[in-house]
């Protein structure tokens, strides 16, 4: 069951405690190969920690998480490598070297295809410059190749780990409120250009977002997290105002989650 | 981070170069020429690894070396005596760093333009203006005092002071001061400028005055890094003052020249053991205290502890510190038999026990015919300016520029492998970032972890050998080995540096947070380190390896009295022949070479940060 090679990820029953902390409590879920799904829910909820079990970074305590057919609790060797080269992972917030220029942050995406020889040389002559060029114009950035992160602004650098992300073409993409410290509208367009290139290339996509007016027609499934069990799940245009309320709770009133729109007609 | 405006973004494009820039390469290129530059110029010998019977001998020597040490001379007498140096040693390296602690920390308060300017704006009127302008020039006197006192080496300062002190502990003792206090007072005073003027707003608005302002604002913002950077001094000292002798003469440095010029391997094997012993345990010491320091909350190891307990700690490490000093000042104030090699032969006499500070101050009063003053007011202070001698004086930094420049980048290379084998996060817990874990039982992973916890092991191993053997010892044993010449100065310098750079290497790979490498970690843990550990440190890496450059020059000097052609040579000579223009041409020269380089390094930002 656990190797069904039309799931990307699946967790079956998966507990994990944080400095003595219950952070998911039995958790099952599957995720098909193809799938967008976004991940909400108040913060403490267990999204990160979710998305770093199915990242494989974090093991989880009990249950079994299994990612592209591969068990993490036994990473290693080949595996861990196979696994590292499909998932791909983009954080909130620094996800690029400072102090490496654009291209260079953009071409880290061929590590898991490059002996550590030609990484370092990359740094001299950059490698795959044509793959680094193609990934930064979809991501609309071809004139920043050689700018270093600093010089980009909030929205500019997500956009880069994207271009990454493309560079390295994982089966399954992961992540954790890529658009949190950005404003609405360039939120809007790092999730959808995410999306999109779910869609074109048909990988898997597991997205955890805390603005919900961003989830309109993007994502086939919304997972709604409370207290570290899943409280709901279902297609976007099924979240309504009483789930909101009873995912959220306290947070719903200071979220003023009561004037978002949902549905299709999210933007 | 904050979001950015997309207004605040369009105005941020004009700046990004559109096309690739060539900074890196051009960088590159500068440092081959810098290194075939110096290879061009030093005369290389490699007489003793040419031909087949050469290198024959020089293997049989190096095993001769290594079974020597394998078997030291543990005559119970020996180790007495070595003990009594081993003593010696440490109580010079402290007093030296106190006296360098006290001088330095006075001259640099000096030296702050942020306390002797105060950070006020240029008031106006006459009076006000010159007065700034007399106390922009003491800033400036004091700069350059420090410059003197830095740029001249501390085994330098030994040669300069042996006719006046004698070769008692003394003359060790204000030799290390001298320079520590002119290596700390620029440090200090660095750090104090450090300091942004709007971090000490709230202290200044109190109405605090200028010393209270040090006190409250710029003093405590600076105390970790002081302290850090006073506890690296207090190993170099120990360090070198276990090496002195090689120069002067007496100790443990003084025990190992003699013993290699008898041949005597087996006491050479036991004079080594303590230096590193010595050194090692220092080192091991100050990394300690130096981990306590870190306040780094995003460390991946952080520990917090208690205020309570914080403060504790503070009062026991200055009363640590405090008695330490005290030893080391009592012990040279207490009258005692000097303990030399002479003492041990003819110990049947007896001899009278004075302190050292007698000693020496009764060297100063029976210099034969002219006293040690009179010798340098004289002779020291009045520099041969002639043409030939200042283009010489000149044409002999080339030899200590090259040695070090090569022997520099052997190390950042060295380090850099050194760093990746030692690497905590890399070889000792890199599951935490990569997610690799065994399950159930895997023999082969097993096995893998083990194979890294061997190489984390070797690699500390092998920093730490190398860093607390000092540059002279690796040097006189090398020439041993390698016979003299340009050879055994660069594998000295090459071998030392690479120790000390492998650990400030290591400690800014093990700061990064393991977040940072999580997402990069697509490839090889190796892959991980190229393309993400050393960008991320390169800065700094690069400000240590530039300090550690300016460090080799004037270990290049020094070598130069052990050997190695150039200006420590020439100095070396001049001083033996008295011909004491030259000499205090020379001493000039080092200073001007230091001063230079330091200048070269702040025009390229390559200096100390701001207190962090």
């Amino acid at each position: 069951m656990s190797l069904d090679p039309a799931l990307a990820l699946r967790l079956e029953s998966v507990s994990k405690s944080l400095g003595g902390r219950t952070v998911l409590a039995g958790v099952d879920l599957a995720v098909p190969v193809g799938e967008r799904v976004a991940l909400i829910g108040p913060s403490g909820a267990g999204k990160t920690t979710l998305l770093r079990l199915a990242a494989g970074v974090l093991a989880p305590d009990a249950g079994r998480v299994t990612v592209l057919g591969q068990d993490t609790a036994h990473l290693h060797g080949r595996e861990l490598k196979q696994v590292r080269r499909d998932v791909g992972l983009l954080y909130q917030l620094d996800n690029l070297v400072p102090s490496l220029r654009v291209v260079h942050n953009v071409l880290m995406g061929r590590l898991g295809h490059w002996s550590a020889a030609r990484a370092l040389l990359s740094l001299l002559i950059p490698q795959q410059l044509g793959l680094a060029r193609s990934a930064l114009a979809r991501v609309e950035l071809a004139h920043r190749l050689w700018a270093l992160p600093g010089e980009l602004s909030g929205g500019e650098q997500q956009r880069v780990a994207v271009a990454r992300l493309l560079v390295q073409s994982p089966r399954l993409m992961l992540a954790d409120e890529p658009v949190a410290s950005l404003d609405v509208r360039l939120g809007r367009e790092i999730i959808q250009l995410l999306c999109s290139i779910a869609r074109e290339q048909g990988r898997t996509l597991l997205v955890s977002l805390h603005a919900l007016d961003l989830l309109g027609g993007h994502v086939d499934r919304v997972i709604a997290l409370s207290g570290g069990t899943i409280a709901w799940q279902g297609p976007p245009e099924a979240l309504s105002q009483p789930v909101l309320r009873r995912v959220y709770g306290a947070e719903y009133e200071s979220l003023r989650l009561a004037d978002v729109a949902l549905g299709k007609g999210g933007a | 981070m904050t979001p950015l405006e997309p207004a605040q973004a369009g105005g941020a494009a004009g700046s990004a170069p559109a096309r690739r820039p060539l900074g890196n390469l051009l960088w590159l290129a500068a440092t081959l020429l810098a290194v075939g530059l110096s290879v061009a110029w030093l005369t290389w010998d490699f007489s003793t690894l040419a031909s087949a019977p050469a290198r024959a001998a020089a293997w049989e020597r190096l095993c001769g070396f290594t079974r020597a040490l394998a078997q030291p001379d543990l005559d119970p007498g020996y180790l007495r005596l070595c003990l009594a140096w081993t003593h010696e040693t440490v109580t010079t390296a402290l007093a030296g760093t106190l006296l360098g602690l006290v001088l330095g920390w006075a001259v640099a308060v000096g030296a702050s333009r942020a306390f002797a300017l105060d950070g006020a704006p240029a008031a106006r009127g006459l009076l006000p203006r010159a007065r700034r302008l007399v106390v922009r020039s003491l800033v400036e006197a004091c700069r350059l005092l420090l410059d003197v006192l830095r740029g001249v080496p501390d085994f330098v300062w030994a040669v300069v002071l042996l006719p006046a002190l004698g070769t008692g502990r003394l003359t060790g003792t204000l030799a290390i001061g001298l320079s520590v206090a002119g290596i700390l007072g620029k440090i200090f005073s660095e750090l104090w400028d450090g300091v942004p003027p709007r971090r000490l707003e709230p202290v200044r608005l109190l109405g605090s005055g200028r010393l209270a302002c040090h006190l409250y604002g710029t003093q405590p913002m600076a105390a970790r890094s002081m302290v850090s950077f006073t506890l690296m001094r207090v190993e170099c000292a120990i360090r070198n003052a276990s090496v002195l002798g090689v120069v002067v003469g007496g100790g443990l440095g003084g025990a190992i020249d003699d013993e290699l010029s008898n041949g005597d391997y087996a006491r050479v094997g036991t004079v080594v053991l303590f230096i590193f012993a010595v050194t090692a345990v220092a080192d091991l010491l100050s990394n300690l205290v130096r981990r306590q320091l870190r306040n780094d909350p995003n460390h991946p190891r952080v520990r917090r502890a208690s205020p309570r307990a914080q403060v504790v700690a503070t009062y026991a490490g200055v009363g640590l510190l405090v008695a330490m000093f005290g030893w080391a000042v009592a012990d040279h104030l207490r009258p005692k038999v000097a303990a030399n090699t002479n003492v041990l032969l003819s110990s049947g006499f007896s001899q009278p026990a004075v302190s050292d500070v007698q000693r020496a101050l009764d060297s100063i009063g029976t210099l034969g015919e002219q006293s040690w003053i009179e010798v340098v007011a004289a002779k020291y202070l009045v520099p041969d300016l002639s043409a030939p001698t200042v283009l010489g004086a000149l044409e002999s930094t080339l030899t200590p520029l090259s040695v070090a420049v090569v022997g520099t980048l052997l190390a950042v290379l060295g380090a850099m492998l050194l760093a990746w084998m030692g690497s905590v996060a890399y070889q000792l817990e890199p599951q935490r970032f990569t997610g690799e874990r065994s399950g159930g039982s895997s023999a082969l992973l097993a096995l893998r972890r083990a194979g890294r916890a061997l190489l984390f092991g070797l690699g500390r191993m092998l920093a730490l050998v190398a860093r607390s053997v000092p540059e002279v010892l690796w040097a006189i044993i090398l020439i041993r080995l390698l016979s003299l010449g340009t050879l055994p100065a660069i594998l000295a310098i090459a071998i030392h540096s690479s120790g000390v750079l492998a650990r400030v290497f290591t400690e800014t790979v093990d700061n990064i947070p393991y977040r940072r490498l999580e997402q990069s970690s697509v490839g090889s843990r190796l892959g991980s380190f190229v393309m993400v550990a050393a960008p991320t440190c390169w800065r700094d890496w690069m400000t240590y390896a530039f300090f550690q450059f300016e460090v080799n020059v004037r270990m290049g000097v020094v070598l130069g009295l052990v050997g190695l052609s150039g200006l420590g040579m020439a100095f070396g000579e001049a001083r033996q022949w008295a011909i004491w223009g030259q000499a205090s041409t020379l001493l000039l020269v080092m200073v001007l070479l230091t001063t230079v380089i330091d200048r070269i390094a702040r025009a390229l930002r390559l200096g100390r940060g701001p207190a962090s």
